[in-house]
């Protein structure tokens, strides 16, 4: 499964339970009412638990997502094939044709007019990767392409009129 | 008594703090080898706006000691709106004439000190949280704006190497028009000249229909100044808006036009001539917008 | 602490932001079918139009959500501090001059460059004319200034009402609580900690945003002034993400009071909560680089440090505020009105918002969702599916809270069911375009956009339908107040008993 099913399945998941919690507790509130200092003493000992354990998870994702990010793996590649493109309303510059497969990759972006968005599509068209091409700046992506094939670039910063036609190609060999 | 020695103290380093900032800038000014640069102006006026700010909040204090006052609503008109004039005034590109006349440039450093000590007075004649916070808020501002406010950047030589390596133009004018407009004009048309029906018209047969009927002049606009309005293809109604391109070279678009009337089956219709860049040039300075377009359109008689 | 003897109606301001507030979110709704139909190929908007209602949308929806947070507030501030009433009609005043002339920029210049108009953008499109540009910036300044004017009046009211800073932060209660608690003081009530964050938090943001309103103008104005792009986008993403989170943690406070009036229990103000508010007032400020982590070129820390923010501003919401409502209704034979049904699923839509919000600020998700659909899915569930209940629930406790028709339980149901399962269809579409890696802000998406698009616009009809019903609802409520002249107290009613007698009756 791409990595969007599975946060697409996360959220699904943790959305139900949340849903249903709070349906539970709206149907708790059918029967005979209680008294609230009755309720407090226990509801307070469940939000103690669950505050560590929401600092817990909290404190597991930020490690892990450091771990993880795109920039710790930018400074991992040294030797990679660099494809420098310049972004401008609304066309990519300088795009390859072809990309080399199985070897680290790097695009140097830049933009010549206003900020734009360099998102690489597979073929399921699903983002493998992004980075922002912006006017005065250097943003380097990093990809090492696993899969052979067409894929597609597209603009995802909104940068004017014509954004949503601001696509580019290339093939991976 | 405390209190009242408390506050002449308070008051006192107000002024002394102030007027420290206040020589601080200028001394800054006089340096022997004074950069004026953007940014040290900048710094320099934030200082002055510091030394003002705390001067106003010390004139506050002491005139409500004298003559107390509840909240004065009307006063947060000038606590509001003196920031942003002090943030006009940073107006990078005036510099240059400002500075080449003494009077107006000592002027303007009084008239930076002066919005400092309005904003925190006039916050101060609301309530004294509202002068602090103002005053520290237009530092913070001017501080930002110090360093990128008309700033221009270092080059990056990284962002250089980017733009630099975009491919020369190739030799010969039907290889270079057919690379702009893959590059260009692709992205709408398509590379096969067919457009998206619906979205973007086709050039493919449409092209040399226009040069036909006598819209050789419509073409270069429609390149030069973008087109916008509901046009009629081959019974399909199009109604994006076409971009200008005048960041093109005439070479680039009189090669991209040539291309274009001659690839994909097109052919120049008797009579026309391929285009040159010349007449591109020509057409520059007529100053159309897209609307304006659009209407040479109906004038030449296409729907 | 005690309120003033000032006889202006207090209702009467609240009810004209709330008014204009409300009006102009169920317009910007229908500009929002708009898109989303012509996106979904059943209409088909021009480019230049499409993109000239995406920033009306964007930005008026922005302003009139805060509206109502600012009307909301200010009321339930006022019931306790006195406050001029002259001051607050200034910063209506100033706002909605502003949205005018937002709207005139989009609607008469075709003005597009989106709510977040990022540098240099509005200056590099040649579709939308000079002055559109100008009118634009000017209108978020006008908005912006007014704002100010409130954030400014909130802070001086709550500071001078609950014992200046310390008291407003509850220091003592944090750090003596022994001593504090044998005083015999009290915390503020608890709808003073969202105005007094806010407040601060707001004029930080007011100032950002007026220095980059004047470089933007001057810039403008003089087009030979550079700018930096990513300075730009800091500073647009500063005020931008401070604005549109304000709104939900502005309103709130609504629901701090109207919920425990259907529970029948107190919402009162405790160390925990204080604490969670502290959290808040530094959260908010510090969260906005998740916006910027596709910029390769900011610092690392900076993205790090948004990442943190990001995460650890869901504590005070999950564990201290939304765990408090949920406890409140617990066992508590909760009346279910309109009022209580839209805040109480307001709350389940923040904790979902904040779901996907969490996931697409983490940065390794965030290489995949960024500025795709996932990104109006996550706060649409909390501007539509918390803030707007919010809103409209309080609007609701009004009413219920002073009649004697109450709503029949099939018209409950209907209205429930087709304005929470609107919103609901209306999200998810979202969520699964996102997810399908669909690019926010395009008006012709490649597939599978189009099809998500149409059962957007399908859960779009289904909300202003049950919008439309919950208004003829609201109204005959409210003609039964007016008819019955009698001043009826409900025991649950969101009015403290001893403040119906001073505002007076009236239904506004």
């Amino acid at each position: 499964m791409e990595i969007q099913g599975k946060i697409l399945l996360t959220f699904g998941v943790l959305s139900l339970l949340t849903l249903a919690l709070f349906v539970v507790v709206a149907w708790s509130s059918r029967g005979s009412p209680k008294d609230y200092a009755e309720v407090q003493p226990a509801g307070y000992g469940v939000r103690k638990v669950w505050f560590w354990v929401l600092l817990a998870a909290i404190v597991v994702a930020f490690g892990l997502s450091g771990r993880l990010s795109p920039y710790s793996r930018a400074e991992a590649a040294p030797d990679a094939v660099s494809f420098p493109i310049v972004a401008r309303q609304y066309v990519f510059e300088n795009i390859p044709e072809v990309v080399p497969y199985d070897v680290p990759v790097v695009f140097n972006l830049t933009s010549i007019d206003v900020n734009h968005g360099f998102a690489i599509y597979d073929a399921k068209d699903r983002i493998i990767g992004q980075v922002q091409a912006m006017p005065g700046y250097a943003n380097d992506l990093r990809v090492t392409f696993k899969e052979k094939g067409k894929y597609i670039v597209r603009c995802l910063e909104f940068c004017g009129i014509n954004h949503a036609f601001m696509q580019g190609s290339f093939e991976v060999r | 008594m405390t209190g009242s020695r408390r506050f002449a103290a308070g008051t006192i380093a107000l002024v002394l703090i102030g007027y420290v900032s206040i020589v601080v800038a200028w001394l800054h000014l006089g340096l022997p080898s004074p950069d004026h640069s953007i940014k040290d102006h900048h710094l320099q006026h934030l200082f002055f706006l510091i030394g003002g700010g705390l001067w106003g909040i010390a004139l506050a204090r002491w005139l409500a000691r004298r003559h107390p006052h509840g909240q004065q609503s009307a006063w947060l008109a000038p606590a509001l709106l003196a920031p942003m004039a002090a943030m006009f005034l940073m107006w990078p590109s005036a510099y240059p004439y400002v500075e080449s006349r003494p009077f107006l440039h000592a002027s303007m450093h009084l008239v930076f000190v002066g919005l400092g000590a309005l904003t925190t007075f006039a916050g101060y004649r609301y309530t004294r949280v509202v002068s602090w916070l103002l005053g520290g808020s237009l530092a913070v501002m001017a501080w930002l704006a110090a360093f990128f406010f008309g700033v221009t950047p270092q080059p990056d030589p990284a962002v250089e190497a980017i733009i630099n390596a975009r491919p020369v133009a190739p030799a010969t004018a039907s290889a270079h028009g057919q690379k702009v407009f893959d590059q260009i004009c692709a992205s709408c048309h398509m590379p096969t000249g067919a457009g998206l029906p619906g979205a973007f018209p086709p050039l493919a047969g449409h092209l040399p229909e226009l040069l036909a009927a006598g819209g050789r002049d419509y073409v270069k606009q429609v390149v030069l100044y973008g087109l916008q309005g509901a046009i009629t293809v081959g019974g399909q109604t199009y109604n994006s808006v076409m971009p200008p391109w005048q960041q093109l070279s005439d070479q680039e678009i009189a090669d991209a036009l040539n291309y274009a009337a001659t690839a994909w089956g097109n052919a120049l219709p008797a009579g026309e001539s391929s285009f040159e860049a010349s007449e591109i040039a020509a057409a520059r300075g007529q100053g159309l917008n897209a609307q304006q377009v659009h209407d040479a359109r109906e004038r030449v008689g296409l729907p | 602490m005690s309120a003033s003897t000032d006889s202006f109606p207090v209702r009467r301001i609240m009810a004209l932001y709330l008014m204009t507030g409300l009006a102009l979110v169920v317009l910007l709704m229908v500009v929002g079918l708009l898109m989303r139909m012509s996106q979904a190929g059943w209409i088909r908007l021009t480019s230049v139009d499409f993109y000239a209602l995406m920033t009306l949308h964007g930005a008026g929806m922005i302003a009139a959500l805060v509206l109502c947070g600012m009307g909301g507030l200010w009321y339930l501030i006022r019931r306790e501090v006195a406050m001029s009433a002259s001051l607050a009609l200034w910063a209506y005043g100033l706002a909605v001059g502003g949205v005018v002339l937002v709207a005139a920029a989009a609607a008469f210049g075709k003005f597009g460059a989106a709510w977040t108009f990022l540098y240099p953008l509005p200056f590099l499109n040649p579709t939308w004319p000079a002055w559109s540009i100008g009118a634009f910036l000017v209108g978020m300044t006008l908005i912006v200034l007014g704002w100010s004017v409130w954030c400014i009046q909130m802070l001086e009211a709550v500071l001078r009402g609950f014992g200046g800073f310390r008291g407003v932060l509850g220091w003592d209660a944090v750090f003596t609580p022994k001593a504090f608690a044998a005083s015999g003081r009290k915390l503020p009530p608890p709808q003073v900690l969202p105005a007094f964050v806010i407040a601060l938090d707001g004029l930080l943001a007011a100032a950002a945003a007026s220095l980059l309103g004047v470089a933007l103008l001057v810039h403008w104005l003089d087009p030979s002034v550079p700018l930096d792009a990513l300075w730009a986008k800091n500073i647009t993403y500063f005020f931008g993400h401070d604005l549109a989170n304000f709104i939900i943690y502005m309103l709130i406070a609504q629901v701090y009071v109207g919920l425990p009036a259907y529970a029948r229990r107190p919402w009162k103000n405790t160390r925990v909560l204080t604490l969670g508010w502290w959290g808040t007032l530094v959260f908010l400020l510090l969260a906005f680089p998740h916006h910027l982590y596709m910029d390769f070129a900011q610092p690392v820390w900076i993205q790090y440090l948004g990442l943190g923010a990001s995460y650890v501003s869901s504590i005070p919401v999950a564990v201290v505020t939304v765990f408090g409502g949920l406890l409140l209704v617990w066992r508590s034979g909760m009346r279910w009105g309109l009022g209580s049904i839209f805040m109480y699923a307001g709350m389940a839509g923040w904790i979902l918002g904040g779901i996907g919000a969490l996931l697409d600020a983490t940065i390794q998700f965030n290489l995949h969702l960024h500025n795709t659909l996932w990104v109006p899915a996550h706060f649409h569930t909390y501007l539509l599916g918390a803030s707007f209940l919010f809103a409209i629930g309080w609007v609701f406790a009004m009413l219920e809270g002073r009649s004697e028709n109450p709503t029949s339980s099939a018209m409950r149901w209907t209205i429930g069911v087709t304005v929470l399962g609107g919103i609901g269809l209306l999200v998810a579409t979202f969520y699964l375009a996102g997810a399908a890696s669909v690019p926010r802000r395009y008006d012709v998406e490649p597939a599978p956009g189009p099809v998500f698009a149409g059962w957007g616009s399908v859960g779009a009809i289904i909300l202003l339908i049950g919008l439309a019903v919950a208004f003829f609802e609201g109204m005959r409520i409210w003609r039964g107040l007016k008819q019955a002249r009698t001043h009826v107290e409900w025991p649950w009613s969101p009015e403290p008993a001893t403040q119906t007698a001073r505002s007076g009756g009236g239904a506004r």
